[in-house]
């Protein structure tokens, strides 16, 4: 390695370190004084279906992300919004296409049954498994709190 | 696999029979059919989260969580898992874990002013060994108290009651499920003299009717709640009834919402059964072979004293006398107090009176938080008792409970105050001599009194009466009500506070000592979940750091104070297994632990009708929900044909209560107003609870990124007509303010939830809302569980 490596890694090496340890403990333990975090406000997407991209999943088969808004939608025992275009990957335009529901959706292992015209009732209610993201920044850690003493 | 369309899926699931008391042990060889995704090894667990007790098959590559699914298999969930379930791959691995324990110290000594600061386990568990002992000569051993969870395993549920009852000779022994399903553990004892539900979620596929009493199941219960939507979309008659007090998500499946006034539960539950009296809708037959009724004592408190005590006075009644007393809750009298309209009365009457109706009704924190939650409990007994829509398919009052192992742990091993293993008391010398003998103590050496309930505990560590205050698993210093009293409290001199946790919390914040904990699948555990299921799984990932479970932290305190024996078994008897995984516990005693301490444990529940299987059962099974005799399981207790308990040629038997000829008891009991009204000065209702996304204080959900970004921050959910009349918009920084305290966030409205006009909500899960300043710390006086519910306050813009 030359000099001149070595020297570029000595100079920034602090600064990786800084990096790395840039995120405090959320709660710090200095004295009595109890740590305060700012109360804050949600709020999610306002991009309608067809307007946004899809969330990575978190790990192979986790339900993803819903990247646009569903204010509107309804998941009752008349309709269910999400649906419409999941259920069979509706394409919104060329650059658009709903993801498509997996077949797990339309089977019941447990049950030993499919159903051809919709998903299983236990996976009906869509949102309470995949969920909206809110505009922030994951912060828990270094965002919202601060180490005010009471 | 057949195919269906969804018309004949209706038929077919429709037309599902529980079998009775159906063994289902389980190959383990075929616990995993399916398409593995990757090479990942994968294991069974019950979810960390919530009652309902969802069966996850977890992923590990490289001693890490990898992946998790919902198992395909599981009665319970049935393949699928909620948002948190989903999430569960990343709860143990957020940036801030604790790993090695903290001693408060000054220059290099434990100091009350001292910081939180690096020591060795030694010096950790040395040092609490000496204040115990110091506490227990000086002030007594009721001074040391032990709060643990829902979220303990059973055998680290079962350690500290042994350790604490058996060995420190001390009943200061509570979890946070006093402030969970108190209420619904004395709703049991008093109307049928045993814990824990009678039905199971095989029920689910034959109820015509869901009443939710007070109970957002949609987010507390998610797969419960899809269970239902699975029904209702099946059966096309099937009907979901919310009842509440919060137009919520629950809502949007139900055929009806129902919005009552906070406190007039109690008023509904006695108007419906008016009616079913008047029109004729009860089953005689069965109030004649199988009910009792019962009057109980009136203005019965609050327990705001910190010295209240209350002993019921019950007499016995005739049906005559019962109408007599319900008589008063007329639909006009009932729309007065509650806002319900006649005609909603009379829909509810109707499903609960029809014969041809089956009906189910779920409850949870809103009938359980409660200042009568007791009461509120036997009220929806009533009305399954009335009607004999009871133990039996589809007929089912059914208390859900919000911890995993809420009923596992806390009810089954009966780690409260005044409780021992198998719904036996301290206070009773009988049961106190049967748990001696199975622990091999002393006769004598278990306190007869119980000394202090939840709330008790803590003002008594703010008085001084208890000096030493170890909590595990739990978060009591974002959790309690009226906590600015207890804080300042904990933060006395004299005061010790211990804390077992994974990670920093509001509670860590006022501890001396911080013990690293291990979590779920990095140690071997059980769960018990609302449908009495046993549920155990192996050790599957190594703890980071220095941590260690708290089955392992008791015992090694227990040997500090020369309690060991306690914990000593035979390593013939419990050789430690050679083909898995095993936990710190069982490798520092060099015989299997767990086993050992499940092996005792079982006795107190054989011939009992608590009958746990033997260790092994468990490990190859999806869990199994006891009585466990001759191997079966049993889905519906009391009832002849499901429960082996129960007399051939009785029908059905409650057998809990022998005393008075197997019959459950119907109790009057009145409408009472809560102790804290809004008035002029404070106009607005509190009401606290959960979030689908958040587990109870956020020390977990939080720390995952997906469930943190779907609902970063508690708001303060407002009525648009009350946000209107004040000036607030959607977003406005708000003041809530109490009498005992206040806390600043944002108004939210036209958010998931809508409070009635008049109210406000505000969830607890995010230690930036200290809202449990605000709350009132006022109880149950006969189960002594918190409302977190309601009290009054105010609200100013910021």
């Amino acid at each position: 390695m030359s000099y001149a490596k070595i020297s570029l890694i000595l100079l920034l090496l602090p600064f990786a370190i800084l990096l790395t340890c840039s995120t405090p403990p959320r709660v710090v333990f200095e004295g009595d004084g109890l740590v305060t975090g700012e109360p804050g406000m949600n709020s999610y997407p306002e991009e309608e279906p067809g307007e946004t991209t899809p969330f990575e999943r978190v790990y192979e088969n986790a339900p993803p992300s819903v990247p646009h808004s569903i204010a509107d939608f309804s998941i009752d025992r008349e309709s269910n919004d999400c649906l419409d275009c999941h259920l069979e990957g509706e394409e919104m335009d060329e650059d658009h296409i709903a993801t498509k529901i997996p077949p797990t959706h339309f089977t019941n292992e447990y049950r030993q049954e499919s159903v051809e015209d919709g998903v299983t009732g236990i996976r009906y209610n869509c949102t309470q498994c995949h969920v909206q993201q809110a505009n922030v920044e994951f912060n828990f850690w270094n965002g919202t709190s601060s180490t005010n003493q009471n | 696999m057949k195919k269906v369309t969804r018309r004949e899926f209706l038929r077919q699931s429709s037309g599902a029979v529980v079998a009775a008391g159906s063994a289902i042990y389980l190959n383990p060889f075929e616990l995993f059919a399916g398409n593995p995704v990757t090479d990942l090894k994968w294991d069974k667990a019950p979810c960390r989260f919530c009652g309902t007790g969802c069966s996850v098959l977890v992923g590990v590559e490289n001693g890490k969580i990898m992946a998790v699914k919902g198992d395909p298999k599981s009665s319970v969930n049935q393949g699928t898992l909620c948002s948190k379930g989903y999430s569960l791959p990343f709860i143990q691995y957020g940036e801030d874990r604790l790993t090695k324990p903290l001693i408060r110290m000054k220059n290099g000594k434990f100091d009350k002013d001292g910081v939180l600061s690096e020591a060795t386990w030694d010096e950790a568990l040395d040092l609490i060994a000496k204040k115990i002992k110091k506490t227990i000569d000086t002030k007594g051993p009721q001074a040391v108290a032990m709060y643990g969870s829902g979220q303990w395993t059973i055998w680290e549920g079962y350690a500290a009651s042994k350790l604490w009852k058996g060995g420190l000779r001390s009943n200061s022994l509570e979890v946070n499920a006093r402030h969970c399903m108190a209420s619904a553990v004395a709703g049991f004892m008093t109307t049928f003299g045993i814990d824990e539900p009678m039905g199971s979620y095989e029920d689910f596929n034959h109820a015509d009717a869901f009443i939710l009493w007070g109970a957002n199941v949609a987010e507390m219960h998610p797969i419960l709640h899809s269970k239902m939507t699975d029904r209702l979309l099946n059966n096309k008659n099937a009907k979901l009834i919310n009842l509440t007090t919060i137009s919520n998500l629950s809502s949007e499946f139900a055929d009806k919402e129902i919005l009552f006034n906070p406190q007039s539960d109690l008023a509904i539950a006695n108007g419906i059964a008016k009616i079913l009296i008047e029109q004729n809708m009860i089953d005689k037959d069965f109030l004649e072979k199988h009910v009792l009724l019962k009057k109980g004592k009136e203005n019965i408190g609050y327990g705001l004293e910190d010295n209240f005590k209350f002993k019921e006075e019950a007499e016995l009644i005739s049906i005559a006398e019962y109408a007599k007393f319900v008589s008063k809750y007329t639909s006009e009298y009932v729309e007065k107090i509650s806002g319900v309209s006649k005609s909603d009365l009379e829909m509810l009457a109707e499903i609960y009176g029809n014969p041809n109706t089956k009906v189910m009704s779920f409850w949870t924190m809103g009938v359980n938080q409660h200042t009568r939650g007791t009461w509120m409990n036997n009220l929806i007994y009533n009305l399954h008792l009335l009607t004999g829509k009871i133990s039996e398919p589809g007929n089912q009052p059914y208390s859900l409970t919000g911890q995993p192992s809420a009923c596992g742990t806390c009810r089954e091993v009966g780690t409260f105050t005044h409780r021992l293993p198998a719904d036996m008391v301290v206070a009773n010398p009988e049961h106190r001599a049967r748990t001696e003998k199975i622990w091999n103590i002393e006769p004598g050496t278990i306190p007869a009194k119980p000394s202090y309930h939840a709330i008790a505990m803590m003002r008594a560590l703010d008085r001084g009466d208890v000096e030493i205050f170890w909590s595990m698993t739990a978060n009591p210093f974002q959790a309690y009500p009226n906590l600015n009293r207890y804080k300042k409290g904990a933060l006395k001199k004299n005061r010790f506070i211990i804390v077992s946790d994974v990670y920093p919390t509001r509670s860590t914040e006022v501890a001396d000592v911080v013990l690293p904990s291990a979590m779920w699948v990095e140690k071997e555990g059980a769960f018990g979940n609302a449908e009495r299921r046993t549920h155990f799984w192996k050790k599957m990932v190594d703890a980071p750091g220095e941590s260690k479970s708290d089955l392992w932290q008791l015992i090694e305190v227990a040997k500090r104070l020369g309690l060991g024996k306690l914990f000593e078994y035979s390593s013939t008897e419990y050789p430690i297994p050679s083909d898995y995984d095993v936990s710190d516990a069982t490798l520092s005693a060099g015989f299997y632990m767990e086993k050992a301490i499940w092996e005792e444990y079982r006795q107190f529940g054989l011939g009992h009708a608590h009958d746990l299987a033997p260790f092994e059962v468990y490990h190859n099974s999806r869990g199994l929900r006891w009585p466990v005799v001759d191997g079966k399981e049993t889905l519906i207790r009391f009832k002849e044909g499901y429960d082996p308990y129960v007399e051939a040629g009785t029908d059905v038997q409650f057998y809990g209560n022998k005393k008075q000829d197997n019959k459950a008891t119907i109790w009057f009991r009145p409408y009472e107003p809560p102790p804290e009204l809004p008035d002029e000065e404070y106009p607005f209702w509190l009401s606290t609870g959960r979030v689908l996304e958040h587990w109870h204080s956020g020390t977990m959900t939080r720390r995952v990124e997906t469930l943190y970004k779907a609902y970063p921050h508690a708001t303060a959910n407002l009525h648009p007509n009350d946000a209107k009349k004040a000036g607030f918009k959607n977003g406005d920084k708000i003041r809530i303010k109490s009498r005992r305290g206040e806390v600043v966030l944002h108004a939210e409205i036209g958010g998931r939830v809508t409070p009635q006009e008049g109210m406000v909500f505000v969830p607890w899960f995010d230690e930036d809302v200290m809202i449990n300043n605000v709350t009132l710390d006022a109880y149950c006086p006969i189960s002594k569980q918190a409302d977190f519910k309601k009290c009054a306050v105010k609200i100013e813009k910021v």
